[in-house]
């Protein structure tokens, strides 16, 4: 029964630990402007984040190393550092959006501006990676988030024509009004919020944090491949309230409120304060996870001692990064950028960095120096050179084409 | 823990490959850093040269960084300034393994800490709650 | 003694006999002669080095997709014993023979 228990907790963890403001800011967007016509890249987008934690996941778990740890050894100093930086500006300017994210949650929530919560957040972020346990942190803003699964019970409350949606989903080309510029733009967008860099980068560290072991691999791979395909669905509910309520009216998302409106208009007050609830659990989560990735990318690279669990005392110098990452991120917060805006440009920055970030972890996770005889199967090796290639396109394309849009417009 | 000696086979190896940017963990088991360069030298009449030292901090990895002109461009500081920071060198006769990482037979220098102890001390260490690990609370 | 250092010698350029460029130095193979006496056997020289990390005869086993790619990447890779190794100056390494005598694998045989 408590092993029941464990199980459930660590899968529930991970659905409420997918979604991010990337996530929920590209889904309610996609879905005013587009409808359902998008909503095939959710899958393509949970299934190469599956494929890379997964991964990521096994180098912890077999070679006690965390995968960011061995991309310097594996790709040498050079290429490891074009690596440590692309990802580390990525990782940046997400936690500036999360950070953001978490106040504009605030904000709907007390009617107090966001720009005054944003230190608040950024305080709160700090002193919980300072002193709350790993376990401890995990846990709670995983579940916390689960009640972001109001966005399913505010689709089905909508009652909405599901043969309408389900065709528009079946149909994957923009909408008339609409160029195949944008909408392909926009699929970049929803892609490089499923894959996030930092949800590997962090993945692999924790797993070494908690001291995974090969007995763990199973458990782990477990939640990886339910929890965030369930949080994918939830990806897809908010794809459609938002193509439920806004596109027929033509209305463009373009404010948290508007991201959370569905749910106030389906179940009324107690929905809304239920998913404010997720949206600050999810963000301020994915705050915490981001700011440590960021500090965890530089002292692997550098080869320092690095570790939420341990005394900071022991680790001076990864403390020192992961402060001065949260002020760098929390000052461009405070220039008064529009968080929303910020979560574009993260999400579509993060899917043109995604091979210098992703790569470095197929390699790893074919050496047996670190994984013995568990090295990729080739089944893994076929579609995760499939999903590089990918990535590469996307990344070629992406720049390209955020010049030709104007980011979308 | 044991670390296994592959090195002991008088095989070949490739230094860019299998010891070049490992991890390094002194006696201790503490991380030192990463092997930023290795060291080679000509000793005597030998015609092949031999691995001395391995060669970590910054100092050393500038030069790997910026290539060609980075190495130029060092050697020429260290032309103006003569008392600029020298890589922390780790004598061969001091590494006990080279994989899966690199462990010291002993511990490490205290130079390779100077950081390190400077942020503890007028930094991190300041502020409550530094010398604490996080209690797991299961 | 005079020292050079592992990072000095990867990229510099590597000519033959004739002057032509044989690649850069990519690695520097070694050999444990005694306990703690690394001594240098050679150089691996190449024209690819993302291509290189992938390590033939190594841990380091290329997904099967990527194998041919890898392998024609690296088609240029040569082993460069140190006996036949003329100067190391500035900036180039000069080998004392043709490119075509060469070594094709710096550890003896054909990877699998």
């Amino acid at each position: 029964m408590r092993r029941l228990l464990g199980f459930t907790l660590g899968f529930l963890t991970a659905i409420g630990g997918f979604l991010d403001i990337g996530d929920l800011v590209a889904n309610s967007l996609v879905g005013a402007r587009f409808g359902m016509s998008l909503a095939w890249v959710v899958p393509v987008g949970v299934v190469g984040v599956m494929l890379f934690s997964e991964m990521s996941g096994r180098v912890a778990a077999v070679s006690g190393r965390a995968t960011f740890d061995l991309v310097r050894e594996r790709m040498g100093a050079r290429a490891g550092l074009v690596n440590l930086l692309a990802s580390y500006v990525i990782t940046l300017l997400t936690l500036a959006a999360e950070i953001g994210g978490v106040a504009l949650a605030l904000e709907l929530a007390s009617s107090v501006h966001h720009l005054l919560w944003v230190p608040v957040v950024a305080v709160l972020v700090w002193v919980v990676v300072w002193r709350l346990p790993f376990s401890w942190m995990e846990q709670t803003y995983g579940l916390l988030g689960l009640a972001l699964v109001a966005f399913a019970v505010a689709l089905w409350a909508l009652g909405p024509d599901w043969g309408a949606l389900l065709s528009g989903a079946l149909h994957p080309a923009p909408p008339p009004g609409e160029a195949w510029s944008a909408w392909w733009y926009y699929a970049i967008a929803v892609f490089g919020a499923a894959m996030t860099p930092y949800t590997v980068l962090f993945f692999s560290s924790s797993g070494v944090e908690e001291g995974w072991t090969a007995r763990d691999l199973a458990r782990s791979r477990l939640n990886v491949f339910i929890g965030f395909p369930l949080g994918g669905l939830l990806a897809l509910a908010i794809m459609g309230c938002a193509a439920v309520l806004f596109q027929p009216a033509g209305v463009r998302v373009e404010h948290l409120s508007q991201v959370t409106l569905p749910v106030a208009a389906a179940l009324g007050r107690i929905g809304l304060v239920v998913v404010l609830v997720g949206v600050f659990a999810a963000t301020f989560g994915a705050a915490l996870e981001a700011a440590l990735a960021g500090g965890y990318g530089v002292a692997q690279y550098f080869g320092w001692a690095w570790g939420k669990n341990r005394a900071p005392a022991s680790a001076p110098r990864f403390h020192a990064v992961l402060l001065t990452t949260l002020l760098l991120a929390t000052a461009l917060i405070l220039t008064s950028l529009d968080p929303i805006a910020v979560t574009e440009y993260s999400i579509v920055l993060s899917a043109a960095a995604l091979p210098l970030t992703y790569l470095p972890i197929l390699v790893v996770a074919n050496d047996r120096d670190y994984l013995g005889d568990r090295v990729n199967s080739r089944f893994t090796n076929i579609l995760a050179t499939a999903y590089l290639a990918l990535v590469l396109v996307v990344s070629v394309v992406t720049i390209p084409l955020m010049v030709y849009t104007k980011a979308g417009q | 823990m044991t670390v296994p000696d592959d090195d002991a086979r008088p095989e070949p190896m490739r230094l860019g490959f299998t010891a070049l940017d490992r991890q390094i963990y002194d006696a201790d088991g503490r991380s030192v850093g990463k092997v930023d360069d290795i060291e080679l030298s000509w000793d005597g009449t030998a015609a092949r040269p031999v691995v001395t030292a391995l060669l970590t901090g910054g100092a050393a990895l500038g030069p790997r960084i910026a290539g060609r002109p980075g190495r130029l461009w060092a050697a020429l500081l260290r032309r103006l300034r003569p008392d600029a920071p020298e890589p922390v060198r780790l004598p061969i006769g001091g590494v006990a393994a080279f994989r899966p990482a690199v462990r010291l037979s002993s511990p490490a220098p205290a130079e390779v800490w100077a950081v390190e102890d400077w942020l503890r001390d007028h930094v991190i260490g300041r502020v409550p709650g530094a010398g604490r690990a996080d209690d797991n609370g299961r | 003694m005079p020292t050079i250092t592992v990072g000095d010698l990867v990229g510099r350029r590597v000519v033959d006999r004739s002057g032509a460029v044989v690649g850069t130095v990519q690695d520097v193979v070694v050999r444990r002669t005694a306990p703690g006496i690394y001594e240098v056997t050679g150089l691996v020289a190449g024209r690819s080095a993302l291509a290189g990390h992938w390590g033939y005869g190594g841990s380091l086993r290329p997904p099967t997709p990527l194998r041919g790619v890898l392998r024609w990447m690296r088609r240029h890779e040569r082993h460069v014993r140190w006996e036949q190794v003329a100067a190391v100056e500035e900036g180039v390494v000069r080998v004392a023979v043709d490119a075509a005598t060469l070594d094709r694998w710096w550890h003896g045989r054909e990877p699998d």
